[in-house]
């Protein structure tokens, strides 16, 4: 029964903008990102890393950032298959997913990672964005391996930028929140792009490196998991 | 050892929240039943299955056009129903657009409930309360109509409920006293979600649970939007012309490199 022979309702009775808004990226034929050339200035002037800067800052940065922010991004890299969001890509695989599949997959864990690990540096970026008075206990290096690998973020950023949060015995994830905040990612947000992305690859190498459709190898009872009926989970 | 009360894989059978699904619930269990025990773990009573599916009908506003379900569809017109569906539901989990929003909405009443505490049967006192709650608040989740003066949705769950009795509850008459209080103080018309939470919140859900099961059981409408969007694979969701773009950010500029370059 189709008692509505109009078909127009409020989406229709209401005034909308008639063309999308582009804030970043010049449509047409020879795109400008924040305003720079890609094809004939950015590609030919400026690596990766700096062109992910400029897209997250809107600011093109010095070598010295951009050379510090690829030691980040190096250093936030290994996305081990231990770690749900390798896990799951991998699973993906063993799935037979495909790749488009997969790299959702791998995306969404990966974000989801990033937000929760953001969120408890959420402390310390607030005191990065002043003289750091006092590094928050969650942020202090837990063990001798957490304290080495600060230690190795801060000779691998040697030459490129000045990160004094890095004097403090940090674990290893508050010296890479810090490393990104000295390179210009300050919000949450950018923060966590920036992660997904040094990390995807990662991730991806690592599902394809694994044969489709091999549910027999996968160790299906890794972690245990107990069924109860018990009311309350 | 991570306990699980979803299911269990047996020889011969299965197990859902500790029912057997080929001799317990096969014949007897509907798909929104299914979809009551993922949220609440526990079989729905008659009258739960009769009000899940009344939710389910009534939070069925399919049109393409609509935020999350235009993403979804902009997603699946490379083909993928699924990569559509899983995109226009990921934003949903947040306070403020679409179903999961019913548990937020939920949450206001409960916070109100607690102040109105043992006078939920005195008229005056909740209306009071009401007042002084929507006072004290910037925003009341589910108090606010885009784009029409009434939710027609809200307006047919208020008949619904007047219709099965439900209107005597305790949630329902504390959401009816804040909606009016929103209208004459706020100019504000009630949201679908507000009536639904109070709805979901009679029948012993909590906040929680009410986002989870509204979003389980709102699954139609995104999966409509992306199946059919993946079918028609349209070109033009895939790429709008170029000149349906402004662009406002920075004027053309060239590279401190670039300029080294051409020295």
């Amino acid at each position: 029964m189709n008692m509505l022979k109009d078909y127009s309702g409020p989406l229709d009775a209401a005034e909308w903008p008639q063309r999308l808004t582009a804030r970043v990226v010049t449509p047409g034929a020879a795109p400008r990102l924040h305003g720079y050339d890609v094809e004939g200035d950015l590609a030919r002037h400026y690596s990766f890393a700096e062109v992910v800067l400029l897209s997250l800052t809107g600011e093109l940065p010095t070598a010295e950032v951009a050379r510090a922010f690829e030691v980040a991004l190096k250093f936030a890299a290994p996305a081990p298959v231990h770690e749900a969001p390798t896990h799951a890509a991998v699973l993906a695989r063993i799935c037979v997913a495909s790749t488009s599949q997969m790299q959702g997959v791998a995306a969404i864990a990966l974000a989801e990672q990033a937000r929760v690990l953001v969120a408890e540096h959420r402390a310390w970026i607030e005191v990065l964005s002043g003289p750091i008075a006092r590094v928050p206990r969650e942020c202090l290096a837990a063990d001798l391996d957490d304290r080495a690998a600060a230690r190795r973020l801060r000779v691998a950023l040697h030459g490129t930028i000045d990160v004094p949060a890095l004097t403090h015995d940090l674990s290893r994830a508050a010296a890479l929140v810090a490393t990104l905040y000295a390179c210009g990612l300050t919000t949450a947000d950018r923060m966590e792009c920036a992660l997904v992305l040094a990390r995807l690859p990662v991730a991806m190498a690592e599902a394809l490196a694994t044969p489709p459709g091999s549910h027999r190898q996968y160790p299906v009872q890794l972690p245990a998991m107990v069924y109860t009926e018990d009311s309350a989970p | 050892m991570i306990p699980t009360r979803v299911g269990r894989h047996l020889l011969g059978d299965n197990l859902y929240f500790g029912r057997s699904t080929l001799h317990e619930l096969l014949g007897e269990e509907t798909v929104s039943g299914l979809m009551f025990m993922a949220a609440m773990g526990r079989r729905p009573t008659d009258e739960e299955r009769q009000v899940v599916d009344a939710v389910a009908v009534i939070m069925t506003s399919a049109d393409g056009r609509i935020w999350p379900l235009k993403l979804g569809r902009l997603v699946a017109s490379y083909g993928g129903t699924l990569a559509g569906w899983c995109a226009s539901l990921l934003p949903m989990e947040g306070p403020r657009l679409g179903p999961w929003t019913t548990g937020f909405s939920a949450q206001e009443l409960v916070e109100l409930r607690a102040v109105v505490g043992d006078r939920i049967a005195d008229d005056d006192a909740v209306t009071a309360e009401a007042r002084a709650f929507f006072e004290s608040k910037r925003r009341v989740v589910g108090l606010g109509v885009p784009l029409r003066e009434h939710d027609e949705r809200y307006v047919a769950l208020e008949k619904w409920v007047l219709a099965t009795g439900r209107d005597r509850l305790p949630h329902w008459r504390i959401q009816v006293a804040l909606a009016a209080h929103g209208r004459r103080a706020g100019n504000l018309g009630t949201n679908i979600l507000l009536g639904l939470g109070a709805v979901l919140l009679d029948l012993g859900c909590t906040p929680r649970q009410i986002s989870a099961l509204v979003t389980f059981i709102n699954q139609n409408v995104f999966a409509a939007n992306a199946f059919e969007a993946a079918n028609q694979s349209a070109p033009e969701m895939r790429k709008l012309p170029d000149d349906c773009v402004d662009y406002v950010g920075p004027a053309p500029r060239e590279s401190p490199r670039a300029m080294l370059a051409r020295r």
